[in-house]
Order: C-alpha cells, then sequence, then structure tokens
C-alpha cells in the first residue's frame, strides 16, 4: 500500500469556481487586511482544488452576471480587467408556439437586466483563478477532490483522486495515489450535485427538515453568427416551444458579443416523459423560426450542459458542519427566477471566508462557531433575494400556466404566494413509466431519436466533440451503477432505459450482448461525459453515482 | 549560405521512412533559399547510412557512431543534435513527427532557445524565411506559423510530405562527429509489442473496423481485408472500449492520427471523433450499412452495404489483383 503524503493547510477549497475562488481571494485578502492591525501576524495557507485541467474549463453558464458581488469582492474588477466587456443593452421576453411568438408586453421586475453583463462563466472563472493566484493561493488544477475526511463527524480535509488505475483497477506505470490534503476549514464549492457535497449532506444529515432539492439540466452552445444578427447585450428568455405545458424550463439567447451569441435550453429535471430527450429539445429550440433566423449560416463552436440546483431556499442544507462549509450552487444558492447564481456563489463564498478566518483566528473550526456563516447568509442579500423566490420552481408542479399564475402571486407577496411552502418537486420519481405515460404496450422501441442536419442541429457525439471532453479511456468507469441488472430487467420494462436519453452526452447506451442480441446490457461510453451529473440526479432507481474521474479530464469549456 | 539541417531517425540499421521525407523536403526548401542540406544521424554502426540520405538530397552528413548510443536516449541524443546545432548554426533544424522526433525536438529547442513547430503538414519559404501549416484543434483548424529568431525548427508529420527520387551516387560529404555520449538514464531493453505489424502512424494504406462488425468475432473479416492490401489495421475507439482490440489500434481524436494515402473504413460511423484522426487521408472508402453515416460524407469512395457481404468480396478481389500484379 503505497503511503499517501499528506499536506497541511488552513482552507482548503474543493471547486474552482465563482464561489471557491471569491472564497479564496476574499480570505487573503482579509488575512492582510488582519495582519496590518494585528500584534502578530496570522499566516494561514489557502489551496484550491479544481478537477479541470484548467481553471474554467468545467465551467459554463448562460450568463447574466449581476455584479453586486464581484464589486465588493474586487471593486475595480474593470480597471483589473474582468471580462465584462458586453453590457446588456435590452431585454425580451418571449413565448413561442409552434411557429410563431408572443412578445410580452412588459419584462417581469425579477428577468430586467439593466446594470448586468452577459459574461462567459470559463472567461470569469479564468480571470477571477488569475487574481487568485496573484495572492499566492495554491491554485492546483488537475486534481479532483474525490472523498472527504473525517476524524469521527469533524471534517478534517479531503482526499484527492488516484492517478494512473487502469479500466480494471490495477496501477499502471504512472500511478501516484491521491494526497491528503488536511484543512483547518473545507469548503465545499462544487457547484450543483457535487459528489463530496452529496455525501457528505448524506452522513452528516444536514438536510434533515429542508424538502430535497431540485435541479434542471441546462445545455448550451457558443455560436459564431455574421454581425448584426442580435445586437451585442441584447437578452431574450423564451417560455413554450419546444417544452410542453407539463415541462418546466426555458430558453435563452443573448447577444454575447457582435459576431457570437449564447444559447441554450433549461429543462427541469422533474419532467413526466421517460421517453424526454433534454439534448433534443434543445436542438428542436434552434429549429423555431425565430431561432432558425438568428443562427442560420453561423458555425457553432462549443457546447456544455450542466445541471442547476432550483430548489430554492427551502432545499438549501445547513450549510456548516465542524470543520467545514458549504457555498455556491452545491449548496443550493441560486435564484430560479431571476436565473442567476453567479452573483450568490461569489457572495457566499466571500461571507464563507469571513467566517473561516474568525474560525482560524479564534483557533476553533467547530461547527458551533461555523455556525457564523448561516448567521451571515441570513443578514445579507442572499436571504432577501432567495427568501422572495423560495416557492418559484415549486409553483411550476402542475404546469406553465399555473406556475406563472403562483410566481405572480409570490412576486407582490413577498415569496409567500398562495401556499407557503409549495408541495416540493419529486425530481427524478416524477418520471412515470412507458406504461403510465404513453399506454400499455409502449416499449423503449418506440423511442425515435430527431434527426439532426449537422449544421444547425447536431447529434450528441458531435456536440460532445465541440465540447472538448477528454478522458484517459484507460481507467476505471467515473459513473457507478449499483445494479445493472436493474438496467437490463426492470428498467427497460418500466421506463425504457432513460439515461440513453437525458444524458447530454451519449454516455449510456444500452447495446446488444454478445450472445442474444434480444438482451440488452448497459453501455458506459464514460469519456464523452460532460460532467453535468444528471444522471446523478435523475435516474428513477437513483443507482447511478457520479465520482471524479482522473484529474485533468473532462470538457474545455472555453468561452462557454 | 542557409543551411538546413535534419535529424535521421534510424531504426534497426536503417534511416526510417519519415526521416527520409524531412530529407526530401529539406532538400526542396534549401533548393528555394538557395542552401545547403545537412543531416545528423546518431547511433552504433550508422557510418554507412550517409550514403542513402546524401541520395535523397543531403549535402553533408555528421555521424556519430558509437556502441554507448546504440539505443534512443533522450539525454545523449539532445546533446548532440543541439551541439551540431551550435557548431553549424542551421538556419532551420527538421526532425519527423515520431515517437522519437517528438521526445527529441522539443528538447533540442530549449537547449539552443528555438521556437518550434510540432506536426507540420507543409512548409514553405517566404521572403528568404520559413512557414508552417499545422493543424490545431484535432484537424479542425490549421494554422500557418512564421518563426522568430533561429534556427527556425519543425518537426514533420509522417507521410504527408513526398518522398523525393532518392540520387544513387549522389556526393556527400561525410563529418565523423564526437561527443559526450553519457546519460543519466541508459535503455537497458527495448520490447517491441507490435513486433512484425506495420505502424499505424507511418503506413501508406490502413483498414479500420467499427462498431458495424457487430461483435469480435467478426473482426477477422477486417484483418484479412487488411492483409489482402498489405495494410496495417485500425479500429473505432467504440470497439477498443469493448475490448476487441487493443488501444494500440485506435484511430481518433484520442487514439492515433493517421493520415495514409488509403484509408477503408469498415462498420465506422463517422463520428467527428473518428475522423479527426485520418480525415487527412488521400483517398477514403467506406463500407457502412447505414446510407446516412456522416463517413459518407467525407468519404471519395462508399460502399452502402452490409459490411458482412462486402468485406469478404473486396478481399477476394484484392487478393485477385494483387496476384495478377505478380
Amino acid at each position: 500500500m503505497a503511503e499517501r503524503e499528506v499536506i497541511e493547510t488552513d482552507v482548503l477549497i474543493v471547486g474552482g469556481g465563482p464561489a471557491g475562488l471569491a472564497a479564496a481571494i476574499r480570505f487573503k485578502d482579509l488575512l492582510a487586511e488582519h495582519n496590518k492591525n494585528a500584534a502578530w501576524k496570522l499566516e494561514a495557507g489557502v489551496m484550491v482544488v479544481e478537477k479541470a485541467a484548467e481553471f474554467g474549463a468545467h465551467s459554463l453558464s448562460g450568463a447574466v452576471l449581476d455584479p453586486i458581488s464581484l464589486k465588493e469582492l474586487l471593486p475595480d474588477f474593470v480597471e483589473k480587467g474582468a471580462p465584462v466587456a458586453t453590457a446588456v443593452t435590452e431585454d425580451h421576453v418571449y413565448l413561442l408556439t409552434n411557429g410563431g411568438r408572443l412578445g410580452l408586453p412588459f419584462v417581469p421586475p425579477p428577468l430586467q437586466n439593466h446594470g448586468n453583463y452577459v459574461v462567459s462563466l470559463n472567461q470569469l472563472v479564468r480571470w477571477l483563478a488569475s487574481q487568485a493566484e496573484a495572492r499566492g493561493i495554491d491554485a492546483m488544477a488537475g486534481f479532483p477532490g474525490a472523498e472527504v475526511l473525517y476524524d469521527g463527524d469533524r471534517v478534517v480535509g479531503v482526499r484527492t483522486g488516484d492517478k494512473g488505475i487502469d479500466k480494471h483497477g490495477n496501477r499502471k506505470a504512472n500511478f501516484e495515489p491521491g494526497v491528503d490534503l488536511r484543512a483547518k476549514v473545507t469548503i465545499l464549492a462544487e457547484g450543483a450535485r457535487g459528489s463530496l457535497t452529496k455525501s457528505l449532506v448524506g452522513r452528516l444529515r444536514l438536510d434533515v427538515g429542508r424538502i430535497p432539492q431540485a435541479y434542471s439540466i441546462g445545455l448550451k452552445e457558443l455560436w459564431e453568427v455574421p454581425k448584426g444578427r442580435l445586437s451585442k447585450g441584447a437578452v431574450l428568455h423564451t417560455m413554450g416551444f419546444p417544452l410542453d405545458n407539463r415541462t418546466f424550463g426555458g430558453g435563452f439567447i443573448y447577444g454575447f458579443t457582435e459576431d457570437r451569441i449564447s444559447i441554450g435550453l433549461v429543462v427541469g429535471l422533474d419532467y413526466r416523459d421517460p421517453f424526454l430527450d433534454p439534448h433534443g429539445l434543445f436542438q428542436r429550440f434552434k429549429e423555431h423560426p425565430m431561432v432558425r433566423r438568428l443562427l442560420e449560416g453561423g458555425k457553432m463552436l462549443r457546447y456544455g450542459a450542466r445541471a442547476i440546483s432550483e430548489g430554492g431556499w427551502y432545499s438549501i442544507p445547513r450549510p456548516y458542519a465542524d470543520g467545514v462549509l458549504l457555498v455556491g450552487e452545491a449548496a443550493g444558492y441560486l435564484n430560479a427566477m431571476r436565473l442567476k447564481g453567479i452573483h450568490l456563489a461569489i457572495k457566499t463564498g466571500i461571507l464563507a471566508a469571513e467566517t473561516a478566518l474568525d474560525a482560524i483566528v479564534a483557533g476553533d473550526t467547530s461547527a458551533a462557531t461555523l455556525a457564523a456563516f448561516e448567521d451571515k447568509v441570513l443578514g445579507s442579500y442572499v436571504k432577501d433575494e432567495l427568501w422572495r423566490v423560495r416557492n418559484f420552481h415549486q409553483g411550476f408542479k402542475h404546469g406553465l400556466w399555473a406556475g406563472l399564475l403562483h410566481s405572480g402571486v409570490q412576486m407582490v407577496t413577498g415569496g409567500r404566494g398562495l401556499v407557503d411552502p409549495l408541495v416540493p418537486s419529486k425530481g427524478y420519481a416524477e418520471t412515470e413509466t412507458l406504461a403510465d405515460y404513453y399506454g400499455p404496450g409502449q416499449t423503449r422501441d418506440d423511442f425515435r431519436r430527431k434527426k439532426m442536419d449537422g449544421a444547425l442541429t447536431f447529434d450528441r457525439v458531435t456536440d460532445v466533440y465541440h465540447s472538448g471532453t477528454k478522458h484517459d479511456e484507460d481507467q476505471p468507469a467515473h459513473l457507478h451503477v449499483a445494479d445493472t441488472n436493474v438496467c437490463e430487467t426492470r428498467c427497460r420494462e418500466d421506463y425504457g432505459n432513460p439515461c440513453e436519453k437525458f444524458c447530454p452526452a451519449a454516455v449510456y447506451e444500452m447495446v446488444p450482448k454478445a450472445g442474444d442480441p434480444k438482451d440488452l446490457r448497459l453501455q458506459i461510453n464514460f469519456s464523452n461525459c460532460v460532467h453535468c451529473k444528471t444522471c446523478d440526479v435523475m435516474d428513477p432507481y437513483q443507482i447511478i453515482t457520479w465520482v471524479t474521474p482522473e484529474g485533468g479530464g473532462g470538457p474545455r469549456y472555453d468561452d462557454l | 549560405m542557409a543551411v538546413i539541417l535534419t535529424f535521421a531517425e534510424e531504426r534497426g540499421g536503417k534511416v526510417r521512412r519519415p526521416a527520409l521525407e524531412v530529407v526530401s523536403e529539406a532538400r526542396r526548401l534549401a533548393d528555394a533559399l538557395g542552401g545547403s542540406v545537412a543531416s545528423v544521424v546518431v547511433g552504433s554502426g550508422v557510418g554507412a547510412l550517409a550514403t542513402e540520405l546524401g541520395s535523397y538530397g543531403a549535402d553533408r552528413v555528421h555521424v556519430f557512431d558509437d556502441p554507448a548510443l546504440a539505443a534512443y536516449a533522450t539525454e545523449a541524443y539532445a546533446r548532440i543534435v543541439s551541439q551540431v546545432v551550435t557548431e553549424t548554426r542551421p538556419a532551420a533544424v527538421l526532425l519527423p513527427f515520431t515517437a522519437v522526433g517528438k521526445d527529441l525536438a522539443p528538447r533540442v529547442a530549449a537547449r539552443i532557445g528555438a521556437g518550434l513547430a510540432s506536426d507540420c503538414v507543409a512548409l514553405s519559404v517566404r521572403e528568404g524565411r520559413l512557414e508552417a501549416r499545422r493543424p490545431m484543434y484535432a484537424g479542425k483548424a490549421y494554422a500557418t506559423v512564421r518563426w522568430e529568431g533561429e534556427p527556425q525548427m519543425a518537426t514533420l508529420r509522417a507521410n504527408v510530405f513526398p518522398l523525393g527520387a532518392p540520387e544513387p551516387g549522389r556526393p556527400v560529404e561525410v563529418v565523423a562527429g564526437s561527443a559526450d555520449s553519457s546519460a543519466r538514464a541508459r535503455v537497458t531493453a527495448t520490447r517491441a509489442t507490435t513486433a512484425g505489424k506495420i505502424e499505424l502512424t507511418e503506413a501508406q494504406v490502413i483498414v479500420s473496423g467499427g462498431r458495424g462488425l457487430k461483435g469480435p468475432e467478426h473482426f477477422h473479416l477486417v484483418q484479412e481485408l487488411g492483409e489482402a492490401f498489405g495494410a496495417a489495421v485500425g479500429a473505432s475507439r467504440a470497439v477498443v472500449d469493448a475490448g476487441w482490440v487493443d488501444h494500440q489500434m485506435q484511430v481518433g481524436q484520442t487514439g492515433k492520427t493517421v493520415s495514409p494515402t488509403l484509408y477503408i473504413a469498415c462498420g465506422i460511423s463517422g463520428a467527428i471523433q473518428h475522423l479527426a484522426g485520418m480525415s487527412s487521408s488521400k483517398i477514403i472508402v467506406a463500407i457502412n450499412k447505414d446510407a446516412d453515416a456522416p463517413i459518407f460524407k467525407v468519404a471519395d469512395y462508399g460502399i452502402v452495404g452490409d459490411a458482412f457481404e462486402v468485406l469478404p468480396k473486396l478481399t477476394e478481389a484484392a487478393r485477385a489483383y494483387f496476384a495478377g500484379k505478380g
């Protein structure tokens, strides 16, 4: 058994996205402030581990950024070169029908974006990473946080993933055991459905008294189009086509630069149709005349997908325990109505840094002291904002119109709406069986995948290519399916193997078995995985667990 | 007078074909520049190779012949090539983009502080300096690059540059070089895993099999077609993942990039990831049951049909053809 190296630090942050990097930057700045006036200069190391090969490579979002928290973190962010070149110039909301559209005569206040920026989260994270490195933060890309380290129920750090294990589980020539990173405070900033966060919350039962988290999947493409197709800074949101009235979600189209459009579709991961194919719906979205006109003749540059935390305030677990804090979307800090989470990720990162420094100075990083994080959140605009939209997603349980009605009432009642709290979404459990949704006699063979034209619409494998995703293929699959027998028998019968449909990267495939081609077995093309976590959320039997693959693998979301 | 220096990779007592392609290209560029071509060959018992290098266009060959240099070893070879560069001050240094070239070129470049353009597929002369064309993003785009400073270093993709017609008996000056052949790492043994098989990245003809063959028990159809053509055999990621063949045979974005004269794709759908590894093949033939398979968009010749029917017929026809040629 190889000896694992142990590295000690003061603050360990897992996840180099906006929340994690904001926490790192803020901690160092507060430390410098503290040391200016302190009698004893405190030295404290900050380490950020990130599974991607480069910071930002796994970060993508629409995105429209509310700069409120970025201004707090780095007041001179514009002068320092933050990638915020595109101010929002116009806001539109449309209800799309099969061939037409209805423009909303007014944009609801939460969707008004004056003062905000159209950004690429990938670019923003890259810039934040450079700010972090300038402050002497150990920013370690290519290191996945594989396992939380405990001493009883206290979190003492994180173990990084082993490197160099072949697909049969044996060590290759380049084997290196993961490192045990031990820290006084560990901050989990993994983003939606973080793998460490999921197991930690479960083990320490931080979700007692909360409703289950709800999720959506966001799919996005970056397009290059002739200048003038869409004004730089134009922000378009759509409802309706291609989603039916019972499926949560909507489209977004942003004029990112003069010749680049960010376009995507969000689909709630509590749909009923077991054959629903989010990627297919996204491709259909582009065929709507309004959308086609914008993209025609253009070139698709990049593709990506990611799960989004939609549950809102009531689904956020207790965000602290002995030695650990949860920030950003990993905890669920996202405003589903405004479609914005980046500013809350940054703000909770800032508050976590403040809490961590106080705890380290006091020499006490127990839950009792770290609880101050929750107090800070409660006293900040994070609570104010999220409280007002606490029932947003849940309002859509009975369809689009009910959802809009609930949302309207919520807006004028500070979030209380008609019922508070509304019945939570059942997420994966909303998926109906083939028999219930389609009628008896429906089988998986009745599934028809939309044909793509390769110019406006693309099949998943082509889109995966444009996500820059690569993994070392000689490693164990990082998608752990507890019992593939279920896939071959019950799931095939009852649901028709929805994993083949909801994965936006064609990872899961039921293929004929060698012996009898009528028998199917699950094939996991893990190297296509774009780390979106949808499978972990959506499989009807909850037997899929996403774990970190070997560090450095995954997408390259340049400019997404 | 401008000198273009090439590295003549040797294996088994012969100069490897990609290295000869480099000499041919160096000769073409030197003629355009009004310069000369020099080569450096390193190994044991390699003195005789100078003549062959001369026949492909080298004017002068630096020979480093030493039993201690028999097996390729990074440190010693890098030191020697750097030494030759420092002594002869060439305008450009070209190496083949082979496993050895990929290992040696960056180290030489770092030692001498030269810029290195790797995996070039075309070179030209503009205003007395070189320009190179190289693929980026797995062949989705091509960049034209120029160098700043001297020397201009590049590695050249195999099977892309034409081999010039050799001129036997062409005069060549041989310079015996001596250098420190010590190294901190020593090759103790070399084990070839694909003994006898044609190296995929250098093969002129490749026959590849994909998922359309349904099972490992049918892959022999591809291998037999390969044998009939005297071709190397490749595979798509799907069949490597399924364990039918070894990863060494994988062609594609995460496998090998090949550019043979003829690429025959059997039962391969042609996803971009596969195309990224073979789209620069000169002639592509595709056999697939699905008329809409993306491979037909890049194929020069396509057969829409069942591989199980087509392959045996094609193999028979190929055997007859090559037998008839004697």
